[in-house]
């Protein structure tokens, strides 16, 4: 390797040394005491993303099957990872805009908050990008310590304090497993690149025990990561202690980064290895479409309660994988681009409710939305029609595509009990329209709050639109309408990004 | 006579490992990890690999675990007690060793045949250290770098999670102290006498 | 005869337990006069006499002392854990003495001669503060506890910038062993080809960080008479104080030599002309020495913060600036690659 390499190496990678640097500009502004050093945080932040994700745009391949490899075979650029950076872009940079306010009201205002943000970003982007499985785990690694911090962020909360512990013990437990799947994997090949491993498993015994057991081994270390049943336990607790933004983004941006891990390396290298797993992840995307939706019937924390929801649009991206064709493929990274949207624009619209930390973030915050801000509510209840997949949102489209990529791939089983269990989720959105829309507001939380601090009622009326909250709320909505007005635009940009990624 | 001395470093290996858990004094546990890390750095130098074996020490043994210790002794925790209560999770602990145990033997039995018996700890040069020097940078680039980059968001990580700025402790501040002049310490009046300043 | 020694494992192991006793030995005896000449300094500059009963002057007072250290009874406290508690004496002592393996004392006088003969020496100090943490914590005493937690903090920090100061000899030399360190610095110019002059100001951080990484005054916490006693010694009585005592001075001795290896150019005569020798070691070493003996005599203690302060906020970002500067220089050739001096590859 030498430098001319080396360099080439320097500029395919660009876009993470941007953020990178970045993030240690931003620990250098936060030690400077001003009174506006949120705001400027705010700003660098921003621009450091909107740098990087031109400078992605300007290294994407063209035409889009071109893959480029870098750093000995390690790192790719190439049309899946390009549109899983934006997409990670986007989540970021709605996560900052939305956490502004939030750490105000949690007094909570630091700048390795931002820091830590952008660390977590890089390592999503490695991740995406990794055409090596220890790239991957090291990406993955600097993203999850990342957000183990943030999770504990608010350190004089003990939820906080708990769910970071928790995360931090299960994550470490999860990446154990991931790990001895990688290890394992690397012994029965002699390399870690996927590349190498695609064609050194193409003509692998699938009998062999120590396959059967590395292929289960890294498949449970991912699926613990994006929360699938029966690794999902952590997900409920996390989501309810984390910073709301912070679950946002775990919800969106930790998620996508998974999953675009999950998709190189099962579709992409371990496709030799389909009839392993494929059986085994139908029956785990059903289990946790089922536990997502019906669990989440009995929720009254909205956050838990969007917590499992994710948990059940997990089960459901999952099915894309298990349709194992193009068009599958397309279909996730649409429903993540949407569910992006969707879901950060409801977090966005808690954070907005949000009050007061002790009363936590009960159901009844939403309660008689619609008589004080009509505005706010209407778009809280398009993002939920989304969410349920009822059309003519995004969220339908999301959900329709996946449905036709299975049953185009011969799943019609599993499209009639993903569209049942749809259903059921889409019950306790429309619970929450409900309270939205015919539920009076209530002068207080019920039970769980102090009278003293009666969130809901009373203060409802102080709801300050702050211009960064406004720009999360036109990008989510805008995005979440047009892309059920112009499924096909988007999708397109999808199927683009799958046919690369298969590629290798 | 270098199988000799394999085999009888890694029987302390092996036998300081199990004392590491069988231990009913945390801090014994911690000593006897400690020679469990000295003894592997002992099997990296018979394989020829010195600069990892010294490696090994430094960072193991002569920072992490001495941190380790650092905690275990300050640390006023009845382990007996603590331990008393894991014992109800025993069905869990007997599956993960009987799939730890499993693995070990399909690996021996299994995987022995392909195996590599030359092993190679300095290739391409003439020590162990040139070795890595030439890859680290090179192959490794984005690996060493990413490494990095994870320790200083561990650092960052614990020094958000745990600075606290307590207004009431007093600090040194060098600068000011020496910068200190005598005319800002003390004035010179010349009182009348009975009349006071 | 010589084909025995070098063939054979029984040879072998002769040779080498052989080449060991030669080290040992005369370390041991000199040992004697050094801990007699570090109180005879400290004496001097206190306007006292220092031992001057036993012997001419005093000077087989330190032989004295082994006699009273070793027929003394061992003391040990209730409630100690005995088996650490006689450990860690032990332990400071090895591996006081085992890290003289790698010290060469002519281009060919080494006991090991080791690729990674520095990483060794490092790794070897890095665990001596085992025997400080452990004395401290088996003694079941609260004033030998904060001791020895004192020192553990105290060693690891000042490890950090020693490490950075080696690593900027290392670059120079693009070799981790001693020998080839040593043959760098062999130049025109007698002492100003010595690594001193370009690495200068890491000379002085070096000595100071040596200071506290053995426990000297007056970074001497871990003991600090007037708030805990003895610190982790305090429980200590007999042979094992007296093995702690021995491997403390054991080790100041090894940095006496690592200056002089490192910065002083070994055995190399400072003037040119002047035939190279052992003898320009031992009169390096002892120099050093007699400076450590002059810092516990004229300085006072550190308090632990500025201790903490200068460790982390002074030291470390000096000695990490520098070798990043070293290697700039090193890679360019600047000031006629003084600081190139590769003795492989480059």
């Amino acid at each position: 390797m030498d430098t001319d390499l080396i360099a080439a190496s320097v500029r395919a990678s660009s876009p993470e040394i941007i953020v990178i640097i970045g993030a240690c500009a931003a620990l250098m502004l936060s030690l400077w005491p001003h009174q506006d050093q949120q705001k400027y945080l705010t700003w660098l932040s921003l621009i450091t993303i909107l740098l990087a994700s031109a400078q992605t745009l300007q290294l994407s391949p063209r035409p889009v099957n071109i893959v480029e490899t870098t750093y000995s075979g390690m790192f790719v650029v190439d049309a899946f990872a390009t549109y899983f950076k934006m997409l990670l872009y986007l989540g970021t940079a709605l996560t900052i805009l939305m956490s502004g306010k939030f750490l105000q009201t949690e007094e909570a205002v630091k700048g390795e908050y931002y820091v830590l943000l952008l660390f977590a970003l890089a390592g999503t982007m490695i991740m995406v990008s990794g055409a090596d499985l220890l790239i991957i785990y090291i990406g993955l690694e600097l993203q999850a310590l990342s957000i183990y911090v943030l999770t504990g962020f608010l350190k004089t909360r003990g939820r906080s304090v708990e769910a970071a512990l928790k995360y931090v013990i299960l994550g470490a437990f999860s990446s154990g497993i991931l790990l001895y799947g990688l290890s394992l994997i690397y012994g029965l090949t002699g390399s870690t690149q996927l590349g190498v491993l695609n064609s050194a498993l193409a003509t692998a015994d699938l009998s062999e025990p120590m396959l059967i057991l590395a292929t289960v081994f890294l498949l449970v270390g991912l699926l613990f990561k994006i929360g699938a049943v029966p690794f999902h336990m952590w997900v409920p607790d996390i989501y309810e202690g984390a910073p709301t933004p912070i679950t946002a983004y775990l919800s969106v941006a930790s998620k996508t980064a998974a999953f675009a891990v999950l998709l190189r390396v099962f579709m992409g290298s371990l496709i030799g290895l389909e009839p392993l797993w494929s059986s085994g992840l139908a029956a785990i995307a059903v289990a946790t479409m089922a536990l997502g939706s019906l669990v989440a019937l009995v929720q009254d924390n909205i956050k838990r309660l969007l917590a499992y929801s994710s948990i059940s649009h997990v089960g459901f991206l999952l099915l894309g994988i298990i349709a194992g064709t193009t068009s599958g493929m397309s279909a996730i990274l649409l429903y993540l681009l949407i569910y992006t949207f969707m879901t950060l624009g409801l977090f966005a619209i808690v954070i907005l409710l949000h009050r007061d930390v002790r009363a936590g973030e009960p159901l009844t915050l939403f309660s008689g939305l619609a008589q004080s801000h009509a505005g706010l509510a209407f778009m809280a209840m398009i993002f939920l029609f989304s969410l349920a997949g009822i059309p003519p949102t995004g969220g339908f489209f999301a959900k329709f595509y996946v449905l036709v990529a299975l049953i185009d791939a011969g799943h019609v089983t599993l499209a009639v009990i993903a569209v049942l269990l749809s259903a059921v989720a889409a019950w306790f959105y429309l619970r929450l329209i409900m309270l939205i829309y015919i539920q009076p507001a209530e002068p207080t939380t019920g039970s769980t709050a102090a009278p003293a601090t009666g969130p809901t009622g009373h203060a409802r009326a102080a709801i300050l639109l702050s211009a960064p909250m406004r720009l999360v709320l036109l990008f989510s909505f805008s995005g979440t309408v047009l892309s059920g007005i112009f499924p096909a635009w988007f999708l397109a940009m999808a199927r683009q990004a799958s046919l690369s990624g298969l590629g290798n | 006579m270098a199988v000799i001395a394999f085999y009888l470093i890694a029987a302390v290996v092996l036998v300081s490992a199990l004392s590491v858990i069988m231990a009913r004094n945390p801090v014994h546990s911690v000593l006897w990890l400690i020679l469990a890390f000295f003894s592997s750095a002992g099997l990296l130098v018979l394989i020829g690999a010195e600069f990892l074996a010294m490696l090994l020490v430094v960072v193991y043994v002569g920072a992490v675990a001495v941190l380790f210790l650092f905690v275990v002794m300050m640390l006023d925790v009845d382990f007996v007690e603590l331990k008393r209560g894991t014992l109800r999770y025993w069905p869990f602990a007997v599956l993960v060793g009987i799939i730890f145990a499993a693995e070990i033997v399909l690996a021996s039995v299994i995987g022995t045949a392909d195996m590599e018996t030359n092993f190679d700890a300095s290739p391409g040069a003439e020590t162990n250290a040139e070795a890595i020097g030439q890859v680290m940078y090179t192959q490794y680039l984005l690996l060493f770098q990413m490494a990095g980059i994870i320790l200083l968001v561990a650092m960052i990580g614990a020094i958000v999670l745990t600075l606290r700025h307590r207004p009431e402790t007093k600090r040194q501040n060098i600068a000011k102290q020496t910068s200190r002049r005598r005319s800002d310490a003390y004035e010179l009046k010349d009182p009348t006498p009975g009349q006071g300043i | 005869m010589m084909e025995f020694f070098t063939t054979t494992t029984l040879g072998i192991a002769l040779l080498v337990t052989g080449q060991a006793l030669l080290v040992i030995v005369p370390l041991f005896v000199a040992l004697a006069f050094l801990m007699y000449g570090d109180r005879k300094v400290w004496a001097a500059v206190q306007m006292r006499r220092g031992p001057n009963q036993v012997g001419v002057f005093g000077v087989l007072q330190s032989f004295a002392d082994l006699l009273k250290y070793i027929v003394k009874e061992v003391v040990v406290p209730a409630g100690a854990d005995k088996f650490v508690f006689y450990l860690a004496p032990m332990m400071t002592f090895v591996l006081a003495l085992i890290a003289w393996a790698v010290i060469p004392w002519n281009p060919t006088w080494v006991v090991a001669d080791i690729n990674v003969a520095v990483l060794y020496i490092f790794a070897v100090s890095s665990l001596e503060v085992y025997g400080v943490i452990m004395g401290g914590w088996a003694s079941n005493s609260k004033y030998a506890f904060l001791g020895s937690l004192r020192s553990a903090a105290q060693m690891i920090s000042y490890e950090v910038s020693i490490g950075l100061i080696i690593i900027g000899v290392i670059i120079s030399t693009g070799s981790l062993n001693f020998g080839d360190i040593v043959a760098a610095q062999d130049g025109n110019y007698g002492l100003f080809s010595w690594y001193w002059l370009p690495h200068f100001p890491m000379v002085i951080l070096f000595f100071v960080s040596a200071l506290a990484e053995t426990n000297r005054p007056p970074f001497d916490l871990p003991e600090a008479e007037s708030e805990l006693v003895a610190g982790y010694q305090v429980e200590y009585s007999s042979t094992p104080f007296l093995l702690f005592m021995m491997g403390e001075l054991l080790s100041v001795v090894l940095m006496c030599a690592l200056i002089s290896l490192l910065f002083f150019g070994g055995w190399l005569s400072p003037i040119p002309g002047i035939p190279d020798s052992i003898l320009w070691l031992i009169g390096k070493m002892l120099f050093f020495f007699f400076m450590f003996a002059m810092v516990k005599a004229i300085t006072p203690r550190y308090r632990y913060d500025q201790l903490m302060r200068l460790g982390w906020k002074v030291f470390l970002p000096m000695s990490l600036g520098w070798v990043v500067l070293v290697a700039f220089f090193a890679q360019y050739g600047a000031f006629g690659g003084a600081y190139a001096r590769w003795a492989i590859g480059g």
